[in-house]
């Protein structure tokens, strides 16, 4: 369990050096270790080395960890959501990176209304590239569903998040990072009440610093962290 | 370091033009970078996307240099990208589509300050209203091969001149280069 204080350690202080190269605060990204399919005990080794912001893919395994470990951990849902889940995540998540249609966030508005006091802070998920197997909503209708979310009182958008295509290099994925970044500003100007777009959601254990010198806030990592599964 | 040339990262001569008449101290400097959309993808971003790519490019190859300025033009008519045709028949298509309708260009230009990595992007849409076209003044036209490497197959300061019957925004936009969105931006940056 050493091993993942290590890696946490390795993983921080390459954030670091990748804000100090595109000028910015390190306190202006977040990482998310994603623990997704690691057993309930790694959390409890990375919150010990200091790591308190966490990831989840699905629901069921999600849901399982939190009851299980007591420990003050804040938890993001970063997998696909179907709506037919949406009624397990509240009380248990404080973001949503995977809002792709109008439909999930309806049921989200519904469940946070009933479940919660305050609204679900939510990204939109967006396939830049326009990948067949990727979810997400594309580039031209993003502007149009964050709009609609915002109509919801018990959704707000905070942001964008992506999955590039993989590439072995990671400076492949800038391009859809860049992207991400440019909707995102183009959103902003929109000015839309109730939905701010501080938050870029990209950047994953190949792929990071890249996001972040694009403008990343919050990377996911998992393997770098946790190891393969 | 402010009083290194700025550099245009573009082959176009129209720009070229655009920035001697705007009085910017600069030189040129081409970049080849793939310019293909993704599926699905927002033109204004598309446009935004390549003229990062262009300044980021071209700053990554130049060894000399703080400003770079990249830029791309498309025309969009319906909400779809009308790119540059591929042939003396496509020319003809486009026109034909762009023919008694009103399109939009957009510029994208960024200015990127190597020094720090920081590109400012900006984007400015002009809408052009085209005459309708003869069929012969078509064939005229791309008989002058001019469509060829232009984005919608025609050039407003050239042979298309009259073309077009009417424009709202920026005519330097429709060259190639929002010339005054562009002087603001580079007072801002700090690059002139």
């Amino acid at each position: 369990m050493q091993q993942i204080a290590e890696r946490l350690s390795i993983v921080n202080s390459r954030i670091r050096a990748a804000c100090e190269k595109s000028g910015r605060e390190t306190s202006s990204v977040r990482l998310i270790a994603v623990s997704k399919l690691h057993p309930a005990e790694v959390v409890s080794s990375a919150f010990a080395a200091g790591q308190r912001l966490f990831g989840e893919n699905y629901v069921q395994e999600l849901s399982d960890k939190a009851y299980k470990l007591t420990l003050p951990v804040e938890w993001h849902f970063i997998g696909h959501l179907q709506s037919n889940k949406v009624k397990y995540l509240p009380g248990i998540v404080t973001l949503i990176h995977t809002v792709d249609r109008l439909s999930v966030a309806r049921e989200i508005d519904h469940q946070w209304r009933d479940k919660a006091e305050t609204p679900c802070n939510v990204l939109v998920q967006v396939n830049v590239s326009g990948e067949p197997t990727k979810s997400g909503t594309t580039t031209i209708e993003a502007l149009e569903l964050v709009r609609e979310i915002s109509t919801l009182p018990f959704v707000k958008v905070r942001g964008l998040m992506t999955m590039p295509p993989f590439y072995d290099d990671p400076e492949g994925a800038r391009p859809f990072f860049r992207e991400l970044r440019l909707l995102a500003e183009r959103i902003k100007a929109e000015a839309i009440t109730g939905v701010d777009m501080s938050e870029l959601s990209m950047g994953m254990s190949g792929d990071f610093e890249v996001a972040i010198q694009e403008g990343a806030t919050l990377v996911r990592v998992g393997t770098a962290i946790f190891g393969e599964r | 370091m402010k009083n290194e040339p700025i550099v245009l990262a573009s082959a176009s001569p129209r720009r070229a033009e655009l920035m001697e008449l705007a009085g910017i101290q600069f030189r040129t400097a081409p970049s080849d970078i793939p310019e293909e959309p993704f599926d699905g993808e927002e033109p204004v971003l598309y446009a935004l996307r390549l003229a990062e790519e262009k300044a980021r490019a071209a700053s990554a190859r130049e060894e000399m240099g703080r400003f770079f300025i990249g830029a791309d033009t498309i025309v969009v008519l319906g909400g779809r990208i009308i790119g540059k045709p591929v042939d003396e028949a496509d020319a003809v298509k486009i026109l034909r589509d762009l023919s008694g309708k009103t399109h939009q260009v957009i510029t994208a230009f960024s200015v990127l300050d190597k020094s720090t990595g920081v590109s400012t992007s900006r984007s400015v849409s002009t809408r052009v209203l085209f005459n309708s076209l003869s069929t012969e003044e078509i064939l005229e036209y791309v008989k002058t091969g001019c469509p060829l490497d232009k984005a919608g197959g025609y050039a407003i300061q050239g042979g298309a001149a009259h073309f077009v019957r009417e424009i709202q925004g920026s005519y330097t936009n429709v060259v190639g280069l929002p010339t005054c969105e562009l002087l603001e931006t580079l007072r801002e940056t700090g690059a002139i």
